[in-house]
C-alpha cells in the first residue's frame, strides 16, 4: 500500500471505494463479487464463497459429481461388486470366460471367466487409495519443508531448498522404470522399506517423487505472508513462531494446498497405473486398472477389445474428473481468473 | 460567446445492471473554461475519479454512461465511436494518474514513452525531432539533466520525478484539457509542493483547462479557481474556492472543513459521525441525511437540487441552505 | 522525577549488510536509522514526523523490538531491552503494543475479529479473560460488542482501525506505538479515530509514540515532536514551539510545503520549495544529510553530522549554521 523509497508516501483507500480489484471482478459480471471484493480484497478464499463460485461452473460441478460417484463406487466395492474379483477358478467360473458385456456381467468377463466390473471396482479402490495416500504424504512432507523454509528464511531456507532440489533432479521416469525392472527397493539393504509392489511401498515411492512442488508453493506463500501486518501484530503480541505459523500462515495457504493435493491425486493415479501396467505395481491377487490393461494388451482390435476398453475408460474418466475438479477449485479460489467456463 | 473547454451536462453513470445496479454519478454537471482550474473534492466513493474517467471515456467495464453529455470544446463525446475518442486522448485531453509507479511501463525508457505519446498524435514527427521535444519537455517540467533522465527506466527515478515525467507526457501535445486525478496524493509533501508548481506553470504555458481531482482541501486552496464538492455521486456545493472554503454552507462541506486537522488553527477536530455510503448503500433523498444534524422528513424524500443560494454567492444542494448561510 | 517510560539512546539500524558465500560484505547498506535519541514520559505523546525514507517507521519497530538494533540502547521503564529475547521480551510485550497504518492488512482475513482482538491476551496466557474483555474493548472503541463474530472484510477501513486500537489495548499497555494510524483513512473518518485516540489516552493515561508524515495531525495529538530526515532527528521540542516557530531549514521547508485549506493565506504566503530530489538512504550525503537541498549550507556542513543543540526550553535543533544565527540575533 505505501510506496517505499524517496518521494513516495502513503496511498489512500476508503470506506466505500471500489478498488481496482473490485472493478476487475465486474468483468465476470458478478456484481456481488465486486461488492464483496470492494471490502475484502484479501480474503476471497472463504469456504462459502469458494463453494458458491465453484457451483457456478457447470464443468467443474459435473466433474465433481462424477468423481463422487467413482469414489463411492470404490468405497462400496465389497458391497456392490456383482462377483468376487479374484474367484477360485472353478469349472463354473471358467465356463463364463470371454463373454461380452451383458446384464450379468456389465463389463464382460475375461479369459478366466472373472467378472470385469468387479475387477474394475476393486482396481478403482487401489487407484484411489494410492492416489489419496500419495497426495496426503506429499502434502505433509511438502508443507513441513516449505513452511520451515519459508518462515525461517536465511540459511535454513537455503539448506532446505537445496534438499528439495536434490529430489527435483531425480528423473522420475527413470526411477519408475528401474523399479519396474527390479521391484525390490531395499536400497541395497540400507533401509527397511516395504516393496514397491505393495500399496504402502508404492505410496512411499510416488510421494517421494512428488512432494517437491508443494514445498516450493508453500515456501513462496509463506515468504510473502510473513510480511503482512497481522503477522507483525502477532509478534508484537508476543506470539511464538509456532502460533503464527499454525494460526495465521497455514490457514491462509489452504487454497494452494488444496489445489495441489487434488492434482497430485490425479498424477499418482496415473503413475500407479503405469507401474502396474509395467508389472512393477501391485501384484496378484490385488487388482489394478493398469494391470488389467496390461493383461488385455493384445485384445486391441479384436472382439475381446472390451477387456481393455472398460478399464482404460474408467481410468481416463477418473483422472479427467480429478483434474477438472482441481482446475475448478483453483478457479473458484481465484476471483480474477477468466476462463472459458463463463 | 465563451465555449467552455469541458462541459459536462447532467451526466449519469451506472454500475452493474438489472437488479444489482448502483448509481455512481447522478446527474452531475460542470464546466471549465480555458486557463481555469476546477477542483473536484470528496472522499472515497464520492465518484470523483469516476467522473474523470468518464470524461476520458476510460470507465472500467461494468460501468456505463446512461445519460447526459460530455462536451470537449463543444463536441459531444458520449455515444461517439472509440476511435474518435482515442484520437483525443493524449492529444486534446490528457490525464495524470495517482500512482507514478504503475502508470509508466517498467520495461521502456521514459524518454521513449514520452516520444511515443508525441508520435501517436503527430505521425509526421521524426525520431530525432521527437527526442529533441522530449528533452525540452523534461526541462519544462523541471527535471534536472533531462537528456540523461530521458534514458532512464522508471524504477531508476524517484516518485516526484516519475510524476514530472507523467506531466511531461500529458502536456506533450498541448492539451486543451488536463485532468490530474489525485496526482500528488502518493507523494511526500515537499515533493507534492514541487509537483503542484509544475502543474501550475504547465497550465499557464498551455492555457489548458485543468480538472484537479483530490480529497485534500489544502491542494484545492493551493491550485484551484473553483471547487465542486462531491458526495455519493452528486455535487453538493459548487463555487469559487475562496467563497466555498471560507464560508461553506452545505453541512457536509462544513463537516469536512471542521474535521480536517489544521496547522493554522488550534480548534480540536470535529468528526462527522457515520461513514460515506457506497454506491450500493446510498440512502434515499439526500444522501448525506443519516450523518446530518439538520436533516428532516423532507431530506428523506426529496433529493435537494444544486441551486444558487442568495447570500452565499455560490451553489448549494441542501433544503436548509437558506437557514445555514 | 520518575524515569521516563521510554529512553532511546544513539539508536542505529542498518539494513542489507550481508556476507556472501565468500565472506565478502555487501556495499549496499541502507542507513535507515543513524543515531537517534529521545525519551517518552509517562502519559506523554511524542510524534515522530518525516517523509518517506526518513526512518520513522523503523524507529517504531525498533522500540518494540520487532527489529533488532545495529547499535544503541533502548530502555523501557528503566530496563534495558536492547538485547533481550524470548521470555525476557514478554515483559515488554505486555506493556507496549502497536497499531499499523494499513487497516486492510492488519487483520488476518480468515479469523473472526473477536479472535484477533483477543490474540494478545491469549498469547500472553490470559485466555480466560478473553471473551469478556473483547466485548468491553469493542464498546470502548465505539463498535457493537456483538460484532466480535464477524470477519474483517465486513468492516470499513475506519472500523478496522478501531479494531486495531482495541487489539492494542487488550493487554492494558503503558505505551502504544501508532504507525501512521490515520493516513489511509478518509478525512471524516480520520477525525473520528483521532478523537478516539485522544479520549483513550486521557482515560487510561497512555503514552503514545505517534509516527506520521502529516504535520497537522501531529499538531492536534502530540505533546512533543521530533522531526526526522534520512535517519537523523533534526529538530525536537514541544509541538507548538516546533510547528509555530521552526528553526531547522528542513522543518521550515516541510511546514512551508503543507497546503492549508485557506485560499487567501495559501496564495499569499511565502513558500520554500526545495530543489531536487530527496537523497537516497543508500548513499546519504556526508555530514548533514540535508545539505544538498539546503539554502543555508556551507562547506562545514559536509564535515560532520551536526549534533542537536538547544535553542529554547526543551527545543533542540541539529544545525550549527542556523543556531548560530539565532543565537547571534
Amino acid at each position: 500500500m505505501s510506496a517505499g523509497g524517496p518521494g513516495g508516501a502513503v496511498r489512500r483507500s476508503g470506506a466505500g471505494e471500489l478498488p481496482a480489484t473490485g472493478t476487475a471482478a465486474l468483468l465476470d459480471r458478478d456484481v456481488r463479487t465486486a461488492e464483496v471484493l470492494a471490502r475484502d480484497p484479501a480474503g476471497v478464499a472463504r469456504p462459502a464463497s469458494v463453494v458458491r463460485r465453484y457451483a457456478q461452473r457447470p464443468v467443474a460441478v459435473a466433474a465433481g459429481l462424477v468423481l463422487t460417484i467413482l469414489v463411492l463406487a470404490a468405497a462400496l466395492a465389497p458391497l456392490i461388486a456383482p462377483a468376487d474379483p479374484t474367484p477360485p477358478l472353478t469349472p463354473e467360473v471358467l465356463a463364463q470366460a470371454r463373454e461380452g458385456p451383458s446384464w450379468d456381467h456389465p463389463f464382460g468377463t475375461d479369459k478366466l471367466g472373472r467378472d470385469q466390473l468387479s475387477r474394475v471396482l476393486y482396481g478403482l479402490r487401489v487407484s484411489l487409495t494410492v492416489g489419496i495416500g500419495v497426495a496426503v504424504l506429499s502434502v505433509l512432507a511438502g508443507v513441513a519443508v516449505g513452511a520451515w523454509a519459508g518462515w525461517r528464511g536465511g540459511w535454513v531456507d537455503g539448506v532446505l531448498m537445496r534438499f528439495t532440489d536434490l529430489f527435483l533432479v531425480i528423473p522420475a521416469l527413470v526411477v519408475l522404470l528401474v523399479v519396474a525392472s527390479n521391484p525390490d527397493p531395499s536400497f541395497f539393504g540400507l533401509f527397511d522399506l516395504p516393496p514397491a509392489t505393495g500399496v504402502p511401498g508404492m505410496v512411499l515411492l510416488l510421494a517421494a517423487l512428488g512432494w517437491m512442488p508443494m514445498a516450493r508453493i508453500v515456501r513462496g506463500e509463506f515468504l510473502s505472508l510473513r510480511e503482512r501486518d497481522y503477522v507483525e501484530a502477532s509478534r508484537a503480541a508476543g506470539a511464538s513462531s509456532w502460533h503464527i505459523v499454525v494460526r495465521h500462515l497455514l490457514p491462509n495457504t489452504v487454497g494452494p494446498i488444496v489445489v495441489f493435493a487434488t492434482l497430485a491425486v490425479g498424477i499418482a493415479v496415473l503413475n500407479e497405473a503405469v507401474l502396474s501396467f509395467l508389472g512393477a505395481g501391485v501384484q496378484y491377487p490385488t487388482v489394478s486398472l493398469g494391470q488389467m490393461i496390461a493383461d488385455a494388451e493384445e485384445t486391441v482390435g479384436s472382439d475381446l477389445a472390451y477387456l481393455i476398453v472398460y478399464p482404460g475408460l474408467v481410468l481416463f474418466v477418473l483422472v479427467l474428473a480429478i483434474n477438472l475438479v482441481g482446475d475448478g477449485l483453483r478457479d473458484a479460489m481465484d476471483p480474477h481468473s477468466r476462463d472459458g467456463a463463463r | 460567446m465563451n465555449v467552455p473547454v469541458l462541459d459536462v451536462d447532467d451526466l449519469t453513470v451506472v454500475l452493474g445492471s438489472g437488479e444489482r445496479q448502483a448509481i455512481v454519478l447522478d446527474g452531475v454537471s460542470l464546466r471549465i473554461d480555458p486557463h481555469e482550474t476546477v477542483a473536484l473534492v470528496g472522499e472515497s466513493g464520492a465518484g470523483k475519479t469516476m467522473l474523470a474517467l468518464a470524461v476520458m471515456r476510460l470507465l472500467p467495464r461494468g460501468m456505463r454512461v446512461t445519460g447526459g453529455h460530455i462536451r470537449l470544446d463543444g463536441e459531444d463525446l458520449v455515444g461517439v465511436p472509440e476511435t474518435v475518442v482515442r484520437a483525443k486522448r493524449g492529444g486534446e485531453m490528457a490525464m495524470i494518474f495517482q500512482d507514478p509507479q504503475s502508470s509508466l511501463h517498467p520495461s521502456f525508457r521514459v524518454g521513449a514513452q514520452i516520444a511515443e505519446a508525441i508520435r501517436a498524435h503527430d505521425r509526421g514527427t521524426s525520431r530525432s525531432e521527437a527526442r529533441g521535444k522530449v528533452v525540452d519537455l523534461l526541462a519544462r517540467v523541471g527535471v534536472p539533466d533531462p537528456a540523461a533522465r530521458a534514458r532512464d527506466y522508471p524504477h531508476q527515478l524517484s516518485g516526484g520525478t516519475r510524476q514530472r515525467v507523467m506531466i511531461a507526457m500529458a502536456i506533450a501535445n498541448a492539451p486543451r484539457l488536463l485532468i490530474a486525478d489525485e496526482a500528488t496524493t502518493a507523494l511526500d509533501v515537499t515533493v507534492q509542493a514541487q509537483v503542484l508548481e509544475v502543474l501550475r506553470s504547465a497550465q499557464d504555458a498551455t492555457g489548458a483547462a485543468m480538472l484537479v481531482v483530490t480529497h485534500d482541501l489544502g491542494v484545492v486552496a493551493s491550485v484551484a479557481d473553483r471547487v465542486l464538492v462531491m458526495y455519493a455521486g452528486r455535487i453538493v456545493e459548487a463555487g469559487r474556492v475562496a467563497d466555498v472554503l471560507a464560508a461553506p454552507v452545505h453541512p457536509y462541506t462544513r463537516g469536512l472543513l471542521a474535521a480536517v486537522p489544521r496547522l493554522d488553527r488550534t480548534a480540536p477536530v470535529r468528526a462527522i459521525p457515520g461513514q460515506p455510503p457506497s454506491p450500493f448503500t446510498r440512502p434515499t433523498g439526500c444522501a448525506f441525511r443519516p450523518r446530518c444534524e439538520w436533516a428532516d422528513a423532507r431530506c428523506a424524500s426529496d433529493v435537494p437540487a444544486l441551486d444558487p443560494v442568495a447570500g452565499a454567492g455560490h451553489d448549494v444542494a441542501c433544503h436548509h441552505a437558506g437557514a445555514l448561510c | 522525577m520518575s524515569t521516563p517510560l521510554v529512553e532511546v539512546d544513539s539508536l542505529v539500524k542498518h539494513f542489507g549488510v550481508r556476507a556472501d558465500a565468500f565472506g565478502r560484505t555487501s556495499e549496499r547498506v541502507v542507513h535507515a536509522v543513524d543515531g537517534v535519541s529521545f525519551t517518552i514520559g509517562r502519559g506523554e505523546t511524542l510524534a515522530l514526523v518525516g517523509e518517506s525514507g526518513c526512518g520513522k517507521s523503523t524507529v517504531a519497530r525498533l522500540v518494540l523490538r520487532l527489529l533488532d538494533p545495529s547499535a544503541g540502547t533502548i530502555r523501557f521503564d528503566g530496563v534495558d531491552v536492547t538485547r533481550q529475547s524470548g521470555k525476557q521480551l514478554r515483559a515488554l510485550r505486555r506493556r507496549a503494543q502497536i497499531v499499523f497504518q494499513d487497516p486492510y492488512s492488519s487483520f488476518d482475513p480468515r479469523r473472526r475479529v473477536g479472535d484477533s482482538v483477543a490474540e494478545p491476551l491469549v498469547v500472553q496466557g490470559r485466555r480466560g479473560e478473553a471473551s469478556a474483555r473483547v466485548r468491553e474493548l469493542l464498546e470502548l472503541v465505539g463498535l457493537e460488542p456483538d460484532s466480535a463474530g464477524r470477519y474483517p472484510h465486513e468492516f470499513s477501513g475506519g472500523q478496522r482501525q478501531r479494531l486495531a486500537i482495541a487489539r492494542a489495548l487488550s493487554v492494558q499497555p503503558d505505551l502504544v506505538v501508532l504507525d501512521e494510524p490515520v493516513s489511509a483513512l478518509d478525512v471524516s473518518i480520520q477525525a473520528q479515530v483521532l478523537t478516539l485516540l485522544s479520549d483513550l489516552r486521557q482515560r487510561f493515561g497512555l503514552s503514545y509514540l505517534f509516527i506520521s508524515h502529516d504535520l497537522a495531525v501531529v499538531r492536534h495529538l502530540a505533546d512533543r515532536v521530533a522531526v526526522m530526515h534520512l535517519g537523523h532527528i533534526v529538530e525536537t521540542g514541544p509541538v507548538d514551539a516546533v510547528l509555530r516557530e521552526p528553526v531547522h531549514p528542513y522543518t521550515r521547508a516541510l511546514l512551508s510545503a503543507v497546503p492549508h485549506p485557506d485560499p487567501v493565506r495559501e496564495r499569499a504566503r511565502e513558500r520554500i520549495v526545495l530543489a531536487g530530489d530527496p537523497p537516497s538512504p543508500l548513499e546519504p550525503p556526508s555530514g548533514c544529510r540535508f545539505r544538498t537541498r539546503c539554502s543555508h549550507a556551507v562547506d562545514a556542513c559536509a564535515q560532520a553530522v551536526p549534533p542537536l543543540a538547544g535553542v529554547g526550553p526543551e527545543h533542540a535543533v541539529a544545525c550549527p549554521v542556523v543556531t548560530a544565527v539565532a543565537a547571534g540575533a
